[in-house]
């Protein structure tokens, strides 16, 4: 984000009201939630109060950060339209499969978190492992998301990058601790407004510079070496090609894409929070229309810059160089306040996500163990909001640890693949498997995850891209399917009394017949 | 170098010595039988048509959206106040889904 830098100077006294009053508005909105947290499940999952159209929003907007507006654009600028795949075919099939299945399986079984349903269906140490995956995820996630608003607060705003740390952190903090989820969601509405208007105008004037569609193809067309194919959602299947259409297709689009959305803490815990089980799936269907807009709002920005600015030194220079050269005041100040708003709303999702997981499958178990009584009702609020500010603290004193990584948005995607694959495939086996059995599981996510591991360390030694997260996916899904099968097949099975309510027959197709 | 091993090397970079040398070994033992068991998969891959492409991504649009359609009506209203026709939500899939199939119709290839 250096390239934001430049652009920081060119700020207009009233560019600095608009991202001050669109701050103050985030802490007004998120704070006011406040007065309706009175217990743990108000607080982790909003009262069960949140409808389809916030759920829906939400969840695109937590799903685009930042590194997404920078990082993605950048991308369709080195390679065109291939990118879009990640917000198309990588979003809409798992989001129906998340609306129609497994929402309404989490829904009535009860269930709260993953790993929550894993520790249930299999055993303890699964759910452990997989709760400390994940936990080691969000904390990351949001250690990098912090420092990432460090860099573009100290280009824009020229702020020391550990005062804009801190100056996030306590944004973030003032309405994730005393609103939880409600807040959070709602704060996210607001942020997603925002950013399609920042976007959206960011869209129009780069659009009307390169000359329409026409013209940007005619322009991108006229430089050496691109062809046709930067205009193709699909790409060869080749030597070096980044995102060849068979793990597009068939990694991103069934394996990837369903394993980020019914995995992912973040994604679930929103649908949990609807007011009914229907406003939990037409959330997840609002959020699959919303995602249509990302690509074009985002990602042909980026493709436009290529025909205007064909020569930038870095990919990730598309988007500041056209708002650099293209917004006028005012607007300027709406677009920083769009990647703010886009920053924000991944480190509270992933905070609060962070923090019920903690909560429900670390701090409870442990809880029940040495005391023998479940939670209280008071005492689950109380340490949420502590461990609110303690991940954020923690975080915030870890994320200058990122400055000298690169490439953090592959860091995240590489995070993501060691456990998706894996924890997709035993989810399944154990939702829809009666025979799958608690060491199968344990087995399939410990050598899955260790097998992505493997394969990632391998990369280009064995696959046709430097960084092939797609077909490590793949592959760790399947391997993490034969050794659960396998290991399955000799071991111990539950019995039908254990299985009752937490196999899908038992769950969703006994209580249609019921109705 | 594995992207991994940046996010490695911010928790331990006194270490990151130790951390290359085994990645090297690992890639130098089993990244050529594993490359010679790839090959042949990528080389089929690689040669077939990118209409066949076309028509998987497109497929699995079409597919999504008639497996919604074999879902039973009750399933699909259930928690919803009143079964006025905008809330059946195997139509909201249908508004969701014929853009994309669009699209990729148009720019799949």
């Amino acid at each position: 984000m250096d390239e934001l830098q430049a652009i920081g100077g060119g700020l207009h006294p009233i560019d600095h009201v608009i991202i001050g009053v669109y701050m103050i508005g985030v802490l007004f909105i998120g704070s006011y939630f406040a007065k309706y947290i009175h217990s743990s499940g108000d607080f982790f999952l909003a009262g069960r109060s949140l409808p389809f159209w916030a759920i829906g929003m939400s969840i695109v907007v937590s799903d685009i950060g930042a590194i997404d507006l920078i990082a993605g654009a950048g991308g369709a600028y080195d390679r065109g339209l291939a990118q879009a795949n990640f917000d198309w075919i990588g979003s809409v099939p798992a989001l129906l499969i998340a609306a129609f299945i497994f929402v309404p399986y989490y829904w009535r079984a009860g269930v709260y978190t993953l790993p929550e349903f894993l520790g249930r269906r299999y055993n303890a140490s699964t759910r452990w492992v997989n709760a400390l995956v994940l936990l080691v995820f969000m904390f990351a996630t949001v250690s990098i998301l912090l420092w990432t608003s460090a860099v573009f607060l100290n280009n824009v705003l020229h702020w020391n990058p550990l005062t804009a740390i801190w100056v996030t952190a306590v944004i973030v903090g003032c309405y994730a601790i005393s609103g939880g989820l409600a807040a959070v969601v709602m704060t996210d509405v607001l942020q997603l407004v925002i950013m399609f208007v920042g976007t959206g105008a960011l869209l129009a004037l780069g659009m009307w510079e390169v000359g329409g569609w026409d013209g940007m193809v005619e322009k991108v067309l006229a430089q050496p070496g691109e062809s046709e194919e930067y205009f193709r959602l699909l790409v060869e299947h080749k030597e070096g090609t980044e995102y060849p259409w068979p793990g597009m297709v068939f990694s991103l689009g069934i394996i990837m894409s369903t394993a980020y959305f019914v995995g992912n803490q973040a994604v679930m815990q929103r649908a949990l929070g609807a007011r009914s089980e229907w406003d939990a799936k037409a959330g997840m269907l609002t959020a699959g229309l919303f995602k249509m807009a990302i690509p074009v709002l985002v990602f042909l920005p980026g493709m436009a810059a290529r025909g205007i600015f064909p020569d930038l030194e870095s990919p990730d220079g598309a988007i500041p160089t056209l708002i650099d050269r293209l917004m006028p005041p005012g607007l300027k100040g709406l677009m920083f306040a769009a990647f703010f708003a886009a920053l924000m709303s991944s480190v509270d999702s992933y905070l609060n996500s962070c923090v019920t997981i903690f909560t429900g499958d670390i701090y409870r178990p442990l809880h029940k163990r040495f005391t023998g009584n479940e939670m209280s009702e008071k005492l689950g609020l109380t340490l949420g909001r502590s461990l609110t500010a303690f991940v954020l603290v923690a975080a915030a004193l870890y994320a200058p640890r990122f400055a000298d990584s690169a490439a953090l948005y592959d860091v995240i995607q590489t995070l993501l693949s060691l456990f998706q694959g894996p924890t997709l495939a035993i989810l399944m086996l154990g939702i829809f498997w009666r025979g799958a059995t608690a060491w199968g599981g344990f087995a399939g996510l410990v050598l899955g995850v260790t097998l992505t591991s493997l394969l990632n360390i391998l990369g280009d030694a064995v696959f046709i891209s430097d960084d092939p997260y797609l077909f490590v996916s793949f592959w760790s899904f399947w391997a993490s399917l034969g050794v659960t099968m396998a290991v399955s097949l000799v071991t111990t099975k539950k019995t039908t009394e254990e299985l009752e309510g937490l196999v899908y027959g038992s769950v969703v197709t006994r209580s249609i017949k019921s109705e | 170098m594995s992207y991994l091993t940046l996010l490695i090397e911010t928790v331990q970079p006194e270490e990151k010595g130790l951390w290359v040398d085994m990645t090297e070994w690992i890639r130098s033992t089993l990244g050529p039988p594993l490359k010679s068991l790839h090959q042949p998969l990528d080389d089929w891959l690689g040669s077939l048509p990118m209409s066949i492409a076309m028509a998987c991504a497109i497929g699995l649009f079409v597919v999504a959206g008639l497996w919604v359609w074999t879902l039973k009506t009750d399933f699909i209203f259930r928690g919803a106040p009143d079964r006025n026709r905008w809330r059946d939500l195997r139509l909201w899939s249908m508004a969701v889904l014929l853009p994309y199939i669009t699209i990729y119709l148009l720019l799949g290839r």
